[in-house]
């Protein structure tokens, strides 16, 4: 990211309440979500933002350097791939999975994840007759070194409310129909211990490598909102 | 504390809709809310980010997104800390000089800082005197800092994955500085079956299986 630009855009705070500013949000980064075309002004987190960040960097609190390698980390690297490599690890290989289910942090540190939001974190193993789903009821508890940020639906209020008493009709409503017998376990996390689900293996994929499977597992999955299959492909959705 | 952010079980809150392709981030400042909150070594205690939301008065906290709430308890946090000012928050211009003595964390410094993480777990040679049936959770209403959610309390142990492996400890967010107690049945319980088939909940009325 360039400073420059950031200086810009910090002097200009003061003037953005001029029709005539630019758009200054920075939000032609982001394609999915433009902000509106007539919204010349930015909206008002990004002027408290920025105020924010001149102030903080003025005040020798942060480095802006430091914070664009936080954002790009997260934003380009800490993911769902990262969950989807350890749960291949465990369809192919029983002494992982042991492991894995006994003492998740050390099992995951050993493909080389961890860290911050993930200090202590455990894995629940979803079988022909229990299913896991994971929330964070008071706000948005996830463990970050293998699934990364949250996304919008696992932080907001119907997903947080409902999962603790409807599991079953939310799994229903989300294209995730459970036969009566399944027994439905519903973790609720904490800011101390995060959950990770190991979805079952799919049907058919006895021929597939280890980095196949991976890519067949999706962050739904590994949440307990969605079940892997051969056709779900990319632990990005 | 009771208040709206203690979701678990509240009804009428809309259909869960997930975003195909989400990107990380929704919009730029997003971005740097979530940077600045992570970077900075501020005066508080752990979970006092999650504190400071909760604070947040209930018809503001519903109507804000996920980043706003995030941007108003750092923004909270930092004037509490005396270490920024109202005025510079509304500025953008900082009025006192560069704050010196303070470590901040640097580019190079970042990938440590993630792998590091912030590791609440203590040894200590303890065993949790109540698990399994007949454990459970008290009723409590305390204001000042975390405890169980709404959801939970005044409910039985599942099963006996309710044992705690070990005592962990929590810097308790709105105590101050150093105040330390322990969370362990409270974080086993949640982690443990919490809402199973089998659990009871005065809250909810008769027991009851959800799964």
């Amino acid at each position: 990211m360039s400073t420059t630009r950031r200086d810009l855009l910090a002097t200009a705070l003061t003037a953005a309440g001029a029709a005539a500013a630019p758009r200054l949000a920075g939000a032609e980064e982001s394609h999915d979500h433009p902000e509106p075309e007539h919204q010349a002004v930015p909206s008002d987190p990004a002027l408290r933002t920025r105020a924010l960040e001149s102030v903080l960097v003025a005040r020798g609190l942060v480095d802006r350097a430091a914070l664009d390698a936080l954002v790009d980390a997260y934003e380009r690297e800490i993911g769902p791939r990262n969950g989807a490599r350890v749960i291949a690890r465990a369809w192919v290989d029983e002494d992982y999975k042991r492991r894995l289910l006994s003492n998740a942090t050390a099992a995951i540190a050993e493909l080389g994840f961890g860290g911050e939001e993930g200090e202590q974190m455990v894995v629940v193993e979803n079988t022909p007759r229990v299913h896991n789903l994971v929330v964070c009821t008071l706000c948005s508890c996830y463990p970050w070194p293998v699934l990364g940020l949250p996304p919008l639906w696992y932080k907001s209020a119907a997903y947080r409310s409902r999962s603790v008493i409807d599991p079953r009709g939310l799994l229903k409503e989300l294209g995730l129909e459970l036969a009566p017998e399944v027994d439905v376990r519903v973790w609720d996390s904490t800011a101390e211990v995060r959950y990770l689900v190991l979805p079952e293996r799919p049907a058919g994929t006895a021929k597939l490598s280890e980095a196949e499977l991976a890519a067949l597992v999706t962050r739904d999955a590994m949440v307990g909102i969605a079940r892997v299959t051969v056709a779900s492909g990319g632990a990005r959705a | 504390m009771n208040g709206v952010h203690d979701m678990g079980g509240m009804q009428n809150m809309g259909p869960v809709r997930v975003e195909k392709n989400e990107p990380v981030f929704h919009a730029e400042w997003e971005r740097r809310v979530f940077a600045m909150d992570d970077a900075i070594d501020g005066d508080w205690p752990g979970g006092a980010g999650r504190y400071q939301q909760e604070l947040i008065p209930p018809a503001e906290y519903l109507r804000m997104s996920y980043y706003e709430r995030w941007l108003r308890s750092l923004s909270e946090r930092l004037v509490k800390s005396g270490l920024v000012t109202r005025k510079e928050l509304e500025t953008g211009i900082a009025e006192g000089g560069n704050t010196q003595g303070r470590k901040v964390l640097r580019a190079d410094e970042v990938r440590a800082a993630i792998a590091r993480g912030f590791p609440a777990t203590r040894s200590v040679a303890a065993t949790a005197k109540f698990h399994g049936r007949g454990a459970g959770t008290r009723p409590q209403h305390q204001h000042d800092r975390a405890h169980a959610p709404a959801a939970l309390r005044a409910r039985e142990a599942g099963d006996d994955r309710a044992r705690p492996r070990r005592v962990r400890l929590q810097r308790q967010p709105g105590a101050g500085s150093g105040r330390e107690a322990p969370t362990s049945l409270l974080g086993e319980l949640r982690g443990a079956r919490a809402v199973g088939a089998r659990c009871s909940s005065k809250r909810f009325g008769a027991p009851r299986s959800v799964g």
